[in-house]
């Protein structure tokens, strides 16, 4: 689906003429359709890229790589590096800082601050990321996530647009959320599958996103 | 990626009714909307541990034992003196093995103690005699502070959901009870969700 088709659908469910919306303006439209992609990519890791940065110690990837979410897999050449801990490198040695070889392990501490171990000094590595995806801008923008989910943001979309309301109409439309968590819920499942079968160092969360879906299942009218 | 605290405000206006950031509610103001993203930023660095970094706290001083720990720092996850990661002991740890500790000296010291000499500051156990060798802390952070004069926070994309909700919940709670609670609980139950995410994927609560 496009840009353009996801917001008529979406004005259309908020009982706007989606030609000349009222209440809704088309920016706020656009904008909930790119939060819900932004979130649905955010709780999915559904999306990944691979990317090449050079590091020479302590490195704060974000500025690397600005789409970044969770490294997946660390590569220095064609060898695979493992995610270690600072306790895991402590239990070496004291000075495993000042460990200087062809590095076979790295640290990804937070967000985004990178060190491999041991350093080699200043060489490349490739990234392989979870990444957000790209703002839909023009109306023939189409979102990146799998296509079969496309249809699940304007769950999250409508909710987000009717918290300019609260009421009766907000209350309407919140069970959207617990569609949009299954939805959310099925995809993390696919992907957690998929890296493990790659056995790449992150996954997609599990526990919270079922207690999430569970959450938002008590508020939708039984059918 | 570098998030644009103004460009969220902007967005959440029509959520809230205004045409311009200026326009503030009788309820809240501008800059308590900043303040809002501001402690949604430092909420995602202390219960989701989003920010590591590894600071200088400056070259040992001969005879200095105590040192202050740098800007902005959360909670400890290790130590350098030059290249060499030094181990953290409580005091009653240290007092158990000498009534005399605080006053040993080495050349260089071999551990650092954090809970004696107030938040903001560290111990080296035993004092150093001589000066000049790094002094490193690898911490959680918080974030640069989130104002009108400095929008840019980097994050995430996906959490600058979470500072977009975090300005609606502070906007309507600050109405009143009456006023549109539901709107505030919502966004309340919706920043749960990401910051658990957040906290699953950069190592949670310090």
């Amino acid at each position: 689906m496009t840009l353009l088709e996801l917001r008529t659908e979406l004005l259309r469910m908020a009982g706007e003429d989606p030609a000349a919306p009222v209440f809704h303006t088309t920016a706020a439209a656009n904008a909930a359709i790119n939060a819900a992609q932004q979130v649905f990519a955010g709780l999915t890791l559904c999306l990944e890229s691979t990317a090449t940065i050079t590091s020479s110690g302590w490195t704060a990837t974000a500025a690397l790589l600005p789409k970044l979410i969770v490294p997946l897999r660390v590569r220095y050449g064609a060898r695979r590096l493992h995610p270690a801990t600072v306790d895991d490198l402590a239990a070496l040695s004291a000075n495993w800082s000042a460990h200087i070889d062809s590095p076979t392990q790295y640290l990804w501490l937070g967000w985004d601050l990178f060190r491999p171990y041991p350093l080699p000094g200043s060489v490349s590595y490739e990234i392989t990321y979870a990444t957000a995806p790209a703002v839909l801008a023009a109306d023939s923008d189409v979102p990146q996530i799998p296509e079969d989910d496309h249809h699940e943001l304007l769950e999250y979309a409508m909710v987000r647009i009717r918290l300019a309301e609260g009421g009766a109409e907000l209350a309407k439309d919140t069970p959207r959320l617990e569609r949009f968590m299954a939805a959310v819920e099925s995809r993390a499942a696919r992907t957690r599958a998929r890296y493990i079968a790659l056995g790449y160092d992150t996954r997609p969360a599990e526990k919270f996103l079922q207690e999430a879906t569970q959450r938002w299942r008590s508020t939708a009218p039984a059918s | 990626m570098a998030l644009n605290g103004t460009s969220i405000l902007i967005e959440a206006l029509p959520a809230l009714g205004l045409q311009a950031l200026a326009d503030a509610d009788s309820h809240w103001s501008e800059s308590e909307l900043y303040r809002a993203l501001d402690r949604a930023s430092e909420t995602l660095a202390r219960q989701a541990g989003l920010r590591v970094q590894a600071s200088s706290i400056g070259p040992l001083v001969a005879g200095q034992a105590v040192y202050s720990l740098p800007s902005r720092f959360v909670a400890p996850l290790a130590e350098f003196i030059g290249t060499a990661q030094v181990e953290r002991r409580a005091t009653a740890h240290l007092e158990a093995l000498s009534a005399d500790w605080p006053v040993m000296a080495a050349e260089t010291p071999s551990h650092t103690v954090l809970d004696l000499d107030g938040p903001g500051n560290i111990r080296t156990f035993p004092t150093p005699t001589a000066a000049g060798a790094s002094f490193t802390s690898l911490h959680r952070a918080l974030l640069p502070e989130v104002a009108a004069g400095t929008p840019f926070v980097n994050l995430p994309e996906f959490l600058s959901e979470f500072l977009y909700l975090a300005a609606i919940r502070e906007a309507r709670e600050r109405e009143g009870p009456a006023q549109a609670k539901e709107v505030s609980a919502l966004a309340g139950d919706l920043m749960n969700v990401l910051l658990s995410a957040a906290a699953d994927l950069y190592g949670g609560p310090a």
